[in-house]
């Protein structure tokens, strides 16, 4: 891009116009025509002119000052460099004017000198009189006209006039009458009709007796000497005339005179215009030397913000850039030192453009890659999780946080051993992961955790990232392992059914065939045993017979029928059979009122609610004041709602070594029983979404604790999602 | 006439405006302008002024009442000649556009004070007769007294049109030396011209 320089000719058209206009104003100066002409008007444009500089100054000085102030780039140095430019300017400029000034001063004043003003004053005074001594002569030779002229009267004076005229030197002799009226006249030119009157004002002196002498001058014929004197009344002229004579003055004394007198006046004018003289010089001068001050000012100004532009719009180009707009290009004028600068200050933007092209490329290239991914995590159904060699929680996939009952989303960027506080179930899994965060060796363990949902098993994975940190694949197993569990319990109880169960009646029958038909024919001692061992096989083989039913009963995999169910109800009922036929221990219930419904296969949970009751009493069979307390309760836990059902005894409490196995068929303490209690509640609560889990303490009892799903009511779609997720 | 007199006196008005603003400006630039006299002689007038048809001429006599400030006095026997002038305009009256002048004549008198005889010289520039005055005031009436001056041929006027004549008196501030002519631009005394007189030309 390339700046334009148009912006230069305004300032070389404002100088030439002021060129034009200082050369015409001088030269109006010395032009009288011209003066008259132009000089007023270009003193008029020389303001305007300077008004307009003024103006254009004026706004240049506001804008720079509001940009000095509001911090625009470059306003301060073109600040600076417009206070050097005006002080350079000034100062000279200042020192010449105040010189010429008074230069101008004393070249005028020097033109006055007192001796050439006493010098002319002599010379007027020496001509004048020279002057006197021709009207003194001339005085004389009229006054013996008049008195000639007197005795003659008025019709002869014509001719005694031509006479005295011929005999004098006399230019002009007229005679006047008292009224003023020529009488006569003698001598006069011929290119005039009339002789010349002086003013009334002589006439009416010289009528009072006065005699007029004077200098007139005239129009071709230079100076003449006019003498009006009275002739003397006579007894023939009783009425007094005047006698007017014009007498020539010497050419040479009248030149001299002339210029002198023109030496003079042109002196004292000269005197006069001194003060004019000089406010007229300074004026032209002061408005001179104010348009070229003011023009250099403005161009000061002018150039300073041409020199500033390029910085100005570096700077700007800078703050672009460090905005991020790399797109900024500068224009580059002339390619001087500021030129190069743009230049390269464009090439870097240029490059810098590119350069974040490409990263965005580069950049949406790993977004497109990383959706991708996480595309394919979200849909995986193993939990995905990485972490940092801090334990941060780096990134997590959706299965993640649905294995984990937790949207862990929300924790990414914190650390998963923080998390383990707020989450209990959190801190098994971090304790997995803990030890191989700082190896970089794969791994691969199972694990066990105890959630709201009850126990899970995880099959865990985790891979170093050449970036530090891990990734950890994990997997619930629970479902799986217990199915391969169950189904391998119901082989075993199926098998049990079949190969044990079909042998059982022959048994119990031949047993008793035996007692019948021996029975009889022995004796008595005889008789007693056969009689207690025949009892025995079939007591033994009933018993066998129940835990063989009870085998089919665990294997079989009923018909669901479920129905929402009024859960308090159902507990409180059941509970109150064993309030009224317990005799060993007490059954007390707590019911908590704000319980939901659950949605549950009725008869089934009724028979967990059974077997655990029967369970607990059991277990406080010859305990003194044995309790078994049965409650409800509601949980909120992960944004589910859950029924939870207690069966709490005060017995001794469940051995250490059985919990891990204590919903396994055929687990059990009790000298009583087939071990199938248990693992049947479990089995019944799993069929209806539930889980169960037991809690003890040794010498202090035990409780074992159903979590049921809620009937699904707005809100707690999330915890119905996790129920078929989890299933 | 009235009307021309109004017109006039507008003109005179309008005139006066600009000459108010040229003074302003020029006193703008005119730093080192002393501060003014009271030197108020009194206005310029012209007192008569006729016009006669003879031999089929119409002849102009006027009359001035030259009014001049101490300051014109000063410079007069400073040796500064004042060119006083009486200017004539003949014109027709047109409907829609300006009128037209049709004569425009100066008399002027050079006047003069010379310091050898001590007197007032004037001379006519129009035919050059030079008269001397041992007073100002018979200067000044000389000069601004004009008497059967031939202004135009009567022939040059069509009937059916009508014209008027307007005179007016000034000092030519031209004929000042040339750094008079920057005061007398800014100075008021120095100006001396008459508002337009204005007569019926039949």
């Amino acid at each position: 891009m390339t700046r334009p320089s148009a912006g230069l000719w305004p300032m070389i058209g404002l100088f030439g116009l002021l060129l034009v206009l200082l050369y015409l104003l001088s030269d109006a100066s010395h032009n009288a025509a011209r003066f008259q002409q132009l000089y007023i008007v270009l003193l008029l444009l020389s303001s305007l002119f300077l008004l307009s500089l003024l103006i254009l100054i004026g706004l240049n000085l506001v804008s720079l000052i509001r940009n000095v102030v509001s911090g625009a780039p470059g306003s301060r140095i073109t600040l600076r460099m417009m206070t050097a430019f005006i002080v350079f300017a000034l100062a000279p400029a200042s020192i010449v004017y105040v010189f010429s000034i008074q230069m101008l001063g004393r070249g005028i004043d020097s033109w006055f000198d007192v001796r050439v003003e006493n010098a002319l004053v002599d010379a007027l005074e020496l001509s004048r009189a020279s002057l006197d001594f021709y009207m003194r002569a001339a005085l004389q030779k009229t006054e013996p006209m008049a008195r000639k002229l007197s005795e003659v009267p008025n019709a002869m004076t014509a001719l005694s006039l031509s006479d005295i005229d011929r005999a004098s030197d006399a230019l002009e002799l007229t005679v006047l009458g008292n009224d003023h009226r020529i009488v006569a006249s003698s001598g006069v030119p011929g290119d005039s009709m009339f002789p010349r009157l002086p003013s009334g004002s002589v006439l009416r002196l010289v009528s009072q007796g006065d005699t007029y002498v004077g200098l007139d001058p005239q129009n071709q014929a230079g100076l003449q000497v006019r003498v009006v004197t009275q002739i003397p009344a006579t007894r023939g002229n009783p009425e007094p005339r005047l006698l007017l004579a014009m007498f020539p003055v010497s050419s040479r004394i009248g030149n001299l005179g002339e210029s002198v007198e023109a030496a003079f006046s042109k002196y004292n004018e000269l005197v006069y215009l001194r003060s004019p003289l000089k406010q007229s010089f300074v004026l032209t001068l002061s408005l001179v030397l104010l348009l070229a001050v003011l023009f250099a000012v403005w161009a000061a100004f002018y150039s300073a913000q041409r020199l500033m532009a390029p910085i100005r719009d570096l700077a700007m180009g800078t703050r672009a850039v460090a905005k991020g707009e790399y797109h900024q290009r500068l224009p580059v004028g002339k390619l001087d030192d500021l030129g190069m600068l743009l230049l390269s200050f464009n090439q870097m933007t240029e490059q810098l453009s590119k350069a974040r092209d490409a990263a965005d490329k580069s950049q949406r290239l790993v977004e497109r890659q990383r959706a991708s991914l996480q595309t394919i995590l979200d849909h995986l159904s193993s939990g995905v999780i990485s972490l940092d060699d801090g334990g941060v929680l780096r990134t997590v996939n959706l299965t993640a946080g649905q294995i984990l009952n937790l949207e862990l989303d929300r924790y990414l960027g914190r650390r998963l051993e923080d998390l383990g506080d707020e989450h209990p179930m959190l801190r098994g899994f971090y304790n997995t992961l803990d030890p191989h965060l700082g190896d970089h060796r794969d791994w691969r363990e199972q694990i066990e955790l105890l959630g709201p949902t009850g126990r899970k098993i995880l099959v865990c994975g985790g891979v170093a990232l050449p970036s530090g940190g891990q990734v950890v694949v994990f997997d619930d197993v629970t479902a799986l392992i217990q199915a391969q569990r169950d189904a391998a319990w119901a082989e075993v109880a199926r098998r049990l059914a079949h190969e044990i169960k079909n042998p059982l009646t022959p048994i119990q029958l031949s047993a008793e065939r035996l007692q019948r038909k021996l029975l009889p024919n022995l004796e008595a001692p005889h008789a007693e045993v056969l009689c207690r061992s025949t009892n025995t096989i079939v007591q033994q083989v009933k018993a066998m017979k129940s835990m063989v039913n009870a085998f089919a009963e665990y294997a079989r995999t009923p018909a669901m029928d479920v129905r929402p169910l009024d859960f308090n109800k159902l507990i409180h009922d059941i509970a109150e059979m064993y309030h009224s036929n317990s005799a060993d221990a007490e059954v007390v219930v707590h019911l908590d009122p704000a319980v939901a419904e659950v949605e549950v296969d009725a008869g089934r949970i009724r028979q967990l609610v059974h077997n655990l009751i029967k369970n607990a009493l059991e277990a406080l069979e010859g305990r003194a004041e044995g309790v078994v307390d049965v409650s409800t309760r509601c949980i909120e836990d992960s944004g589910c709602q859950f029924v939870e059902l207690e069966v709490a005894d005060n017995g001794t409490g469940i051995p250490e070594d059985l919990m891990e196995h204590l919903f396994e068929p055929y687990v059990t303490s009790k000298v009583k029983g087939n071990g199938l209690g248990l693992a049947i509640v479990k089995k019944i609560a799993e069929e209806n979404g539930g889980v169960v889990w037991a809690d003890s303490v040794t010498g202090e009892g035990a409780k074992i604790r159903v979590r049921l799903q809620a009937a699904v009511r707005p809100g707690n779609r999330i915890g119905s999602e996790l129920r078929r997720g989890s299933a | 006439m009235i009307g021309k007199t109004e017109l006039s006196r507008r003109g005179t008005a309008a005139r006066a405006r600009v000459r108010l603003v040229f003074a302003l400006v020029a006193a703008l630039l005119c730093v080192a302008n002393g501060p003014a006299r009271a030197d108020n002689p009194g206005e310029t007038s012209i007192t008569y002024a006729g016009i006669n048809s003879r031999h089929g001429t119409y002849l102009l006599d006027v009359l001035v009442n030259y009014q001049i400030s101490r300051a014109l006095k000063e410079a007069l026997t400073s040796g500064v000649h004042l060119e006083l002038v009486i200017r004539a305009e003949v014109l027709r009256e047109n409907a829609w556009l300006p009128d037209t002048a049709i004569v425009e004549k100066e008399f002027r008198f050079r006047l003069h004070y010379n310091a050898l005889l001590e007197k007032y010289l004037v001379k006519n520039e129009n035919n050059g007769d030079l008269e001397s005055f041992s007073d100002l005031a018979a200067a000044l009436r000389y000069s601004g007294k004009l008497l059967n001056a031939k202004l135009l041929s009567a022939s040059r006027l069509e009937p059916e049109e009508t014209y008027y004549c307007q005179v007016r008196a000034m000092l030519d501030q031209a004929g000042l030396s040339l750094p008079l002519r920057m005061v007398a631009f800014i100075k008021p005394v120095w100006r001396i011209k008459t508002d337009w007189y204005v007569l019926p030309l039949r």
